[in-house]
């Protein structure tokens, strides 16, 4: 039984979510449906015919199958995977690296500390026009390899395949590095004192410290944010779509920009539909194993003496 | 002991310069573009300058008036009204998210109602933005939202609606309730002590919450790119017209016009350092 | 953007390619004091106050002067809209708005003028274009009067029920466009430009053919002639074939420049090879057979695709990033020797602010020989079509518009003006004072010779998806990735994939239908 103030709470409290619930149904229903129904056909822009009217060409599971027929859709596909195979990893060891130079107190952490969380922050596109001129072949990066090596270093950066996609990676790394740092800093602040100084005592020595006492207790804090930084790099877009524009050639194509190539030049829409829910259907099953490993990592935190 | 200690730290020092060079490089080389004349936008490697060596805000003119003595050419297009826009529309998406977001997770916090809301918007941020366009644009097409200012407010609202509740949430979960249930004891409504009791105890947990959704909004790109037109372009997709094909890319005025859209968002996220990391984190974790 | 066409401060093109051009050279001499305004005995309307602004007037018999008729009583019937919405490149909006000559006045001056009907210019980037034109044809947003696309997506657009057909109107209104003393050069080209499916369905503003331009000092000079010679057993100078193209290029960069100055790179770069492919064979190396075969993946094609990978040598390797501009600065900094490219290069190059003033050249398409024939093609890729929205609620306003603007006249005003790219290609055009002022009197020529010798590309319903793929495959070739046969391939399999899903049937009657649009000129060898 609820009481009269549960009660009161109860309808104040439907009446609080309800703009949420409807911005949320907003955003899912239509978009949601219409997906749905149109990848099960042919339906594109140059039928002349308005979406509902897909039906007629309607061909079941024809664009599901071609998902697995398609080279481009999985070299993309493996392409962004790359990325952030590579990124993903040398982001947290980098921001590891750093939270444990900012772990102790010394004399001006707090503007380097400031500093350093600075390119998070700066609009993606613009940091993707930054690196763009940073990576011409007449930019200052050739200038600095140039002074460092003495010889005239004229690197093609964003004409190159391989290098092309290196770029883009450094551009990630140095974009989302702080975000790592953030994070794995915080963890390593919150291990408590008291456990340290024990630690000290009985003789271990620093690193023992690191990797008895402050690793375990990190493990969540690891887990978050990988987790994060994963599912924001599947996602590559901006940075990468100013640099290169998915360049040369096929070179930096992700699924992101594969998407927008599908949907302008391509002009199949019913086919991006598919693909789009296929994506996300992808990204559901990835987010709840992150979420399970979450909950488990917490799980363990919370049994562990403290 | 104390060399050693002393070793390390100039060990540490030495690193962290390392560190804050690379994060600042690519800023400073913008910084200084956005003041260098045309003449030096490009050089031959070896022989390159990081500052200009003619400092001059023909950018800035460029950019805000259409024309300046230094380029032949003109753009009909100036940078005031995607200024203005940028600010207009991320600042009421972010209003939009802000206001559902806080209600939305106070309720959650207190009345075990909107079970699906936690799940529900985090799937929005899930999902890369691309996958859904095509029914977004035929949507907001057909409520007449494209190109509207009003129409990319909505989907920002809409877009950062989950930074805002998660972050709200994990600030109500940590007011004690009894301040609450001692009010409501006295006889207050619950939209009352909500109102005037825990809301301003959360008042600076809001403001940054309203910080962080802000600069999420101002962040974006591709969104506007697919539902703007001419009058509410903003920041980001303007600057594609400083690289028209005519002229190619104008380095310098691109350079200022981004040095513009660094400014708040670095400004701002160095004034709510304290909460970021929660922001991020979607209130996992604190710092 | 628009250039500006007052002296400016002088400026050089950097070394990446910044350019900034500034035709300067040609504004001086048309200020002149304006002579007393007003139309010459007879005519009715059209620009007035400067020297030989008559050419410019027409009367009610005229093309122009029957549109601006037709306006006004669209008007007096209350079926005129306050003002139009037309969607224009960024590059293309200074026709309208830059006064041309510097002392006359702006076509949309004149238009409002006359009509009492505003335009408004939605600027776009040539990248989007294409993006917001389907955008709004799909979403039903109906927020232009008038799109601008490419000519090859008119089969796009009008699948999609975007564009009107505009025959009709043409008929009634009595448009100049085909007109043989005044209009397009040929029947052929008239096809290729206007109908999709034989029928008119937009209208042409920017010629596009790829016109090939050269230092013409270098080959003039005593000690490159000699060496030359020697080498390859002719003297230097326009070369009649892709070979002595080659040769050229191979020639020039021996001497620390680009012997091949051509566009190379993803999107852009697909002109280059068509040039190469397209006259492969006698009269013409088409893209598909009469069964809808395609055969690029044939010898023909492969070899073209090879020889295209190995003219990399000669180009700027980093160029693989480049859109045209940098190309275009290139060429104006002196580091390459030759250019096929859009006619516009002389029009904004060869003027006092490069290092080329005064020494560029231009010659015929290069092309194959087959006995005494010898087969100079050019490709028509790009190119910047008007068309009527059918979800305007004034179409036939918004096609007056463009018969007024797309007129032999008021577009011979329009293509010389420097404040824009829309190149000429209306046989009026080539007669035209101002144009060859503009383009100057040696390149006109050969912009007409090299339009008559054009073909079109793919403009069948999806060629936005062809030309990607295609495009994708030759910059995988010329990275090095894949061989030339497998660049064709693989685009020859995409290829018959996207007829079979888009209806064979249909695909390959539009596909031959588009063949009427091809060239047969053939020069002697």
């Amino acid at each position: 039984m609820l009481t009269p103030l549960e009660s009161q709470g109860r309808k104040l409290g439907l009446y609080m979510t309800l703009p949420a619930q409807l911005l949320l149904l907003f955003i899912v229903a239509f978009p949601l449906v219409m997906q749905l129904y149109v990848s099960f056909t042919w339906w594109g822009p140059l039928d002349g015919t308005p979406w509902y009217m897909a039906y007629e060409s309607a061909n079941l599971f024809g664009n599901y199958g071609d998902i697995f027929d398609d080279s481009k859709l999985w070299g993309s596909i493996g392409r962004t995977f790359l990325i952030v195979a590579v990124c993903v990893p040398i982001e947290f060891l980098l921001g590891l690296g750093l939270a444990i130079l900012f772990a102790e107190k010394f004399v001006g952490k707090r503007v380097f500390y400031s500093i350093m969380l600075m390119p998070m922050m700066i609009v993606p596109a613009v940091a993707g026009y930054m690196f763009f001129m940073l990576f011409q072949s007449t930019g200052p990066i050739n200038d600095l390899l140039s002074r460092i090596s003495g010889t005239e270093v004229e690197i093609l950066w964003l004409a190159d395949s391989t290098l092309a996609m290196i770029s883009v990676m450094i551009a990630d790394i140095w974009q989302w590095t702080p975000l790592m740092f953030l994070i794995l800093l915080a963890g390593m602040v919150g291990v408590p004192e008291d456990q340290m100084k024990a630690a000290t005592l009985l003789g271990a020595n620093a690193w023992q410290r690191f990797w008895r006492i402050v690793l375990p207790r990190m493990k969540m804090v690891m887990i978050i944010a990988l987790v994060i930084r994963t599912i924001e790099c599947i996602k590559i877009f901006d940075i990468l779509y100013v640099m290169t524009g998915g360049g040369p050639g096929v070179a930096t194509k992700s699924i992101s920009v594969y998407i927008l190539d599908l949907t302008f030049k391509d002009l199949e829409w019913a086919y991006v539909a598919a693909v789009g829910l296929f994506i996300l259907i992808c990204l559901s099953v990835f987010a709840v194993l992150g979420l399970i490993l979450m909950q488990r990592a917490q799980r363990r935190n919370e049994t562990m003496p403290a | 002991m104390m060399q050693r200690a002393f070793t390390s730290h100039l060990w540490r020092y030495a690193l962290i310069l390392v560190a804050v060079g690379i994060a600042l490089l690519p800023v400073v080389w913008m910084t200084t573009m956005a003041f260098k004349p045309h003449t030096e936008w490009v050089s031959t490697p070896g022989d390159l300058h990081w500052l200009p060596r003619e400092p001059t805000f023909a950018n800035f003119e460029y950019i805000f008036t259409g024309e300046t003595d230094a380029y032949s050419i003109t753009h009909e297009r100036t940078a005031t009204r995607p200024i203005i826009s940028s600010l207009v529309t991320a600042l009421l998406g972010t209003a939009i998210a802000v206001i559902a977001g806080t209600l939305g997770a106070y309720a959650v916090s207190r009345f075990m109602v909107g079970r699906n809301l936690p799940l529900g918007v985090l799937q929005l941020r899930l999902f890369p933005p691309l996958a859904v366009m095509i029914p977004v644009m035929i949507m907001w097409a057909f409520i007449g939202a494209m190109d509207s200012w009003w129409g990319l407010s909505l989907i920002y609202g809409i877009v950062t609606l989950p930074f805002a509740f998660w972050l709200m949430k994990t600030f109500f979960d940590e007011v004690p309730r009894e301040i609450e249930e001692a009010a409501l004891v006295e006889g207050c409504s619950w939209f009352r002590v909500f109102w005037k009791i825990t809301l301003p105890m959360v008042k600076a947990a809001l403001a940054s919450t309203t910080l962080f959704v802000f600069i999420l909004n101002w962040s974006d790109y591709v969104i506007a790119l697919l539902l703007t037109r001419k009058e509410w372009v903003t920041i980001p997709v303007y600057m594609n017209s400083l690289s028209s094909a005519m002229t190619g890319q104008m380095y310098g005025a691109k350079a200022a016009l981004g040095l513009i859209a660094v400014v708040p968002p670095v400004v701002f996220g160095i004034a709510i350092q304290k909460y970021l990391v929660r922001g991020l984190t979607f209130g996992a974790l604190k710092q | 953007m628009a250039i500006r066409i007052t002296r400016r401060q002088a400026l050089k093109a950097g070394a990446a390619g910044v350019v900034l051009t500034s035709p300067i050279g040609i504004a001086p001499k048309f200020i002149r004091p304006a002579k007393a305004a007003g139309l010459a005995p007879g005519m009715t309307g059209g620009p007035t106050g400067f020297d030989g602004a008559e050419r410019y007037q027409y009367d009610e018999t005229m093309s122009e002067g029957r549109a601006v008729e037709g306006m006004r009583k669209l008007k007096a019937e209350g079926k005129a809209p306050e003002k139009l919405n037309i969607l224009m490149t960024d590059g293309a909006i200074g026709h309208f708005t830059n006064p041309w000559p510097p002392d006359g006045p702006t076509l949309q001056s004149i238009w409002e003028a006359e009509t009492g009907v505003k335009l408004e210019f939605i600027p776009v980037s040539p990248e989007e274009q294409f993006n917001k034109v389907i955008q709004d044809v799909t979403t039903g947003s109906a927020a232009y009067d008038v799109y601008t696309f490419g000519y090859a997506a008119m089969g796009d657009l009008s699948e999609a029920n975007g564009i009107a057909p505009l025959g009709e109107w043409i008929d009634k209104h009595g448009a100049d466009f085909a007109d043989p003393e005044r209009g397009m050069p040929t029947p052929e080209s008239y096809d290729m430009l206007y109908k999709y499916g034989g029928e008119p369905r937009s209208v042409c503003y920017d010629g596009d053919a790829q016109v090939w331009v050269y230092r013409r000092d270098l080959t003039e000079d005593p000690a490159h002639i000699k060496e030359f010679s020697d080498q390859y057993g002719w003297e230097p100078g326009p070369p009649r074939t892709w070979a002595e193209c080659d040769q050229l290029a191979e020639y020039f960069t021996s001497k620390g420049m680009l012997g091949n100055g051509n566009m190379m790179s993803h999107f852009w770069g697909i002109s280059t090879w068509y040039n190469r492919y397209v006259s492969k064979d006698n009269p013409n190396q088409h893209l598909f057979d009469n069964e809808g075969n395609p055969l690029i993946d044939t010898d023909a094609g492969i070899q073209a695709t090879e020889e295209h990978v190995k003219s990399l040598d000669w180009s700027d390797k980093g160029g693989l990033g480049w859109s045209w501009p940098e190309y275009y600065g290139n060429m104006a900094n002196g580091n390459s020797f030759m250019l096929g490219t859009f006619s516009n290069c002389p029009k904004f190059l060869d003027n006092s602010e490069t290092a080329i003033g005064g020494k560029m050249g231009s010659f015929l398409p290069p092309g194959h020989q087959f006995g005494n024939d010898l087969v100079r093609r050019s490709t028509i890729y790009l190119g910047n079509n008007g068309g009527v929205s059918t979800q305007s609620e004034y179409q036939e306003a918004a096609y007056l518009w463009l018969q007024w603007s797309g007129s032999t006249r008021i577009f011979s005003l329009l293509t010389g003006n420097p404040g824009g790219f829309f190149d000429p290609f209306q046989l009026a055009n080539f007669q035209d004072p101002l144009v060859i002022q503009s383009y100057k009197p040696y390149h006109v020529p050969i912009i007409e010779g090299t339009v008559a010798r054009a073909v079109p590309t793919i403009a069948i319903p999806g060629q936005f998806a062809m030309h990607n793929t295609l495009s994708e495959n030759l910059v995988a070739a010329l990275a090095g990735e894949i061989s030339s046969q497998e660049a064709m391939e693989n685009t020859a399999k995409s290829w018959r994939k996207h007829l079979r899903k888009k209806g064979e049937d249909k695909m390959i009657e539009l596909i031959n239908a588009a063949k009427s649009g091809w060239s047969t000129v053939i020069d002697q060898a």
